[in-house]
């Protein structure tokens, strides 16, 4: 246990004792902080102090473990299904938890029991949100030194000290915790990755997905993707595409090295799973009993995406994979209306400008049914869900990636090249689904009950 | 050259780190004069100074003349790799081939030498109306050539008039697949009629246009096969001395579904060689380098200029850390749309971007600038979260030891500090991160660092001299 961890307990601990939640005691702590930034010069970061928001305060934890790629998919010998995986998982990988609100030893009784994709981080715009960085090291290569880091990719005007590149600040060793402090200015949708030996843990899975909430959100309770009313949405879903190599996976199992020049990926996942496994609803990674889910306990993630007839859906989209995608959205128009995290629509902000204010550049968003973006780059998608057909309990409609990762198979194999990007949009009759309150949330028809993603809990 | 004759051994990180220690010594010419301040010197001239940012190669009668012939780079990782390429003038061999520097308007006249043992040509993606010989450049199908080839050691000239400002490739246009690959690219910059005042410099005619004429970087986007390279070395009997004789066989050939780049590189080098200066002598063929060098937007109001350039066979996903880029031109074109605005007016369609996709051929200006955005300072304004202890961390050698720029401490017992002012270092990357890789090693190939210097009244206050970057 490091100092650190252990003051930083005792501080929880005693403000439970106290009958305060941590977020709200430590918001005030916040407060302080930004208050000292009146008069700073030149930047105007008063307007981040004269910010209602309080502080938001997570911690998560990198670690490895192990995840199921879909049953039927092709056994390709002997590097997938993985002989060193246990019953019920097929691949070797490193992930990420959610340990918010954990005590220190639940925290690192994580350690082993990584999952991918990471727990959703997203705050508002102007928000000190703060990410408490754990190592919990790996339980299955104790030859393993590894530090790590958080990169939130994309972050505009970082310093080099919140940048999370080991070779140009620091980073934290296994066991120890290391304080990330953002106070995000550009709504929009980025992702987050570990990037110590960048190519081998970012696609051993330390990824996730970040995004920042506009300041319009707090004007009349309605919701956008950046501050702009054509950006206004009632549904939103964020997704990251990743892929997995099985060789490389095996390798880092079994003690062996990878050369990354040959890297070749076997699947593609959207949230960390692989089609058809991404229609399962989000699942909880803590949960006592998955049932026959139990395969997919480290891949929490859904990709469904569902809405009534009529609403406003907003898709972000973010790539850590190495390879180029265009997904196609079959049957809907979709309006892409953000890219890298920066609006399209009119108004839009010119570069460089600071604080960001709108400038003479055009309305650049377009009307498609297909998203294009290479590895490190983001989307956001807004459509309306059409009139529900009539027939069915929904109406459905496949977003797919157009290069049929899914579909490649040897002629004689088994499985019907399950292992790609692939999901579906359900179109419901008006007021079938309650309003949407978290992001990526779920509502199970059967159960009636909402299924929430990792990181979305309200704090 | 490279390990070849054993003067250059660099083997992983530690010997890169001897290495870059070592050019810490060496004398400093020409501190803080950039881009298009150097001297017209080709880079691959003897004694060429240190410098960093474009070096651009310049006429006054826009006339030059562009060897084409064989000749090694090296790698990061010790290895040495056959190319074909193109030399200045009287210069030696260089990869990629000389930045030609022309001005809009400009008559250009480029006469390519063939010192190669195959037939070679010209192409120029984006410029029309160009000459071979004084004649329209025609295919010529059964040479397997998209332009007028010369034959070995045979000439051909071509001309053009430069019409539109921007940032365009040459490049070979025979039996391309190959030639290409094998190294025959380099770089065209038109610079436009628009001149400010000084220091304030034009990527097109249109003011939204306008750079640090001070802050003017090039990335030159390649990616090496070695084993193809090698084949072709062997095949053309380059440096083989055996008995019987070699026999040559030309043309040479590669099975290209054997194809597998294992190095990838920004104008031609790959990290960490890339962020040591131009003319760097441990690099006798690779004259450019790649690191950006700026100051935060209080010290620097104008933006820095990338022009990207792929020059490789496939799609490259840039993605520089610490601020998007904002891609203004595209394909030597200015994304302003002329009649888009409201009642046909012109409107712009620049757009900025975290992940900076080039495709091959592509090319595209970036403004980049760096705002110091919270203003973090020891005093005033921390952080406001405890920084780890020894014990409680892992640090990085281009790290200061502090969150502050300009603030610079002594960072962990055995790691070796290359910071030399409390500046901050960022990573720009290809985010195919296996192209981030020296033959699959990761923190190598297409990568380079953003240097972001102290502000001149903050170096003052903590006693700080901010000159060169890494390898100074
Ligand atoms: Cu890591
Ligand atoms: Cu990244």
């Amino acid at each position: 246990m490091t100092d650190q961890l252990r003051r930083f307990t005792s501080r929880r601990s005693f403000l439970k004792a106290a009958g305060i939640t941590a977020v709200g005691g430590l918001a005030g702590l916040g407060g302080v902080e930004l208050a000292q930034r009146v008069g700073a010069a030149q930047h105007p970061a008063t307007r981040l102090v004269a910010s209602p928001l309080k502080m938001k305060e997570m911690h998560i934890g990198f670690t490895d473990g192990f995840v199921s790629m879909p049953a039927a998919a092709e056994p390709v010998p002997p590097f997938f299904p993985d002989p060193g995986a246990p019953k019920p998982f097929t691949s070797y990988v490193m992930g990420i938890r959610n340990l918010t609100g954990m005590t220190e030893a639940e925290m690192f009784g994580q350690k082993g029991h990584g999952a991918i994709t990471g727990p959703f981080l997203f705050c508002e715009e102007g928000q000190d949100f703060r990410v408490h960085l754990h190592n919990l090291g790996l339980s299955e290569r104790g030859d393993l030194i590894d530090s790590h880091t958080i990169h939130w990719h994309g972050f505009p005007n970082q310093i080099v000290y919140f940048d999370g590149v080991p070779d140009n600040s620091l980073a934290v060793p296994i066991g120890r915790e290391l304080i990330y402090r953002y106070i995000p200015e550009d709504p929009g949708t980025y992702m987050y990755h570990c990037h110590v030996e960048d190519v081998e843990h970012v696609h051993m899975g330390l990824t996730g997905l970040v995004f920042v909430q506009p300041a319009l959100n707090r004007q009349n309770g309605n919701k956008y993707a950046y501050n702009d009313a054509a950006t206004q949405y009632d549904r939103e879903y964020g997704f990251l595409l990743t892929e997995i190599d099985n060789h490389a996976h095996f390798n880092d199992r079994h003690v062996q090295d990878t050369d990354w020049s040959d890297y070749k990926a076997a699947f593609r996942l959207m949230n960390g799973r692989a089609y058809p496994d991404t229609l399962q609803l989000n699942l909880d990674p803590t949960a006592a009993s998955l049932g026959a889910l139990e395969r997919l306990r480290y891949q929490p993630h859904s990709s469904l995406i569902q809405a009534n007839e009529g609403e406003k859906v907003l898709i972000r989209i973010s790539n850590l994979g190495f390879e180029e995608r265009s997904m196609v959205l079959s049957g809907i128009e979709m309006n892409l209306i953000g890219r890298d995290a920066k609006p399209l629509t009119a108004g839009r902000p010119d570069y460089g400008v600071d604080p960001p204010a709108p400038g003479g550049r055009g309305d650049i968003s377009t009307k498609t049914y297909r998203l294009d973006l290479g590895p490190g780059e983001s989307r956001d998608a807004i459509f309306v869900a059409p009139k529900f057909s009539g027939s069915g309990t929904a109406d459905v409609y496949p977003f797919y990636d157009r290069g049929y990762g899914f579909v490649n198979k040897e002629a004689t194999a088994a499985g019907d090249g399950f292992g790609g990007q692939r999901t579906e949009v359900r179109v419901y009759p008006k007021n079938t689904l309650p309003a949407q309150t978290r992001p990526n949330g779920l509502y199970d028809l059967v159960k009636k009950e909402w299924t929430w993603a990792t990181g979305t809990e309200p704090l | 050259m490279g390990d070849r004759d054993g003067t250059t051994v660099m083997r992983g990180r530690a010997g890169v780190a001897r290495w870059l220690k070592r050019f810490r010594w060496l004398p400093l010419v020409a501190v803080g004069a950039m881009g298009s301040l150097m001297l017209p010197t080709p880079g691959a001239a003897q004694g060429a100074p240190l410098s960093e940012g474009m070096v651009c190669t310049t006429s006054n009668t826009a006339s030059f003349l562009l060897n084409a012939s064989s000749g090694y780079i090296s790698t990061p990782d010790g290895n040495s790799v056959f190319m074909w390429g193109y030399a200045s003038g009287s210069s030696s061999f260089q990869y990629p081939g000389p930045v030609l520097c022309v001005n809009e308007g400009d008559n250009v006249t480029i006469t390519l030498k063939n010192g190669l043992p195959v037939p070679t040509s010209l192409v120029f993606p984006g410029l029309t109306r160009v000459k071979a010989d004084g004649q329209s450049v025609q295919l010529d199908v059964g040479a397997n050539s998209l332009s007028k080839p010369a034959q070995p050691n045979g000439t051909v000239t071509y001309t053009f008039q430069a019409t539109n400002p921007g940032t365009f490739l040459y490049q070979s246009g025979t039996d391309s697949e190959l030639q290409v690959l094998m190294g025959l690219v380099g770089a065209l910059v038109v610079r436009p009629k628009l001149k400010g005042a000084s220091g304030t410099s034009y990527v097109y005619d249109d003011p939204s246009t306008a750079y640090d004429s001070n802050r003017e970087f090039i990335h030159v986007l390649t990616e090496i096969d070695p084993h193809m390279h090698h084949a072709i070395e062997l095949a053309t009997c380059t440096n083989v001395s055996t008995t019987p004789a070699c026999q040559p066989q030309l043309p040479p050939t590669y099975d290209m579904t054997k194809y597998q780049p294992r190095y990838w590189m920004i104008n031609g080098r790959s990290f960490p060689d890339d962020i040591t200066p131009n003319n760097s002598p441990a690099l006798p063929s690779q004259p450019y380098g790649a690191l950006v060098h700026v100051l935060p937007k209080t010290a620097q109001p104008l933006p820095a200029l990338v022009r990207f350039l792929n020059a490789g066979p496939v799609n490259y996903p840039f993605h520089p850390h610490s601020n998007h880029d904002s891609a203004i031109g595209v394909d030597g074109r200015v994304l302003i749309n002329p009649t888009g605005g409201q009642g046909g007016t012109p409107t712009n369609t620049s757009f900025d971007r975290f992940g900076f996709v080039v495709a091959p051929g592509q090319t595209s200006d970036a403004l980049f600038n760096w705002v110091d955005a919270q203003q973090w300072d020891p005093q005033s304004n921390p952080i406001g979260v405890t920084q780890p202890g020894a014990q409680n961390r892992t640090d990085g050698p281009y790290w200061s030891g502090s969150p502050y720029l300009g603030v610079k401490l002594p960072l962990l017992n055995g790691i070796t500090q290359w910071n030399q002012c409390g500046e901050y270092y960022h990573f720009a990357h290809s985010h195919a991160l296996f192209q981030a890789t020296n033959y699959g090693t990761s923190g190598g190939g297409m990568l380079t660092l953003i240097r972001v210097d102290p502000p001149p009244d903050v170096q003052k206050k903590y006693g700080q001299n901010c000159t060169g970057g890494p390898g100074y």
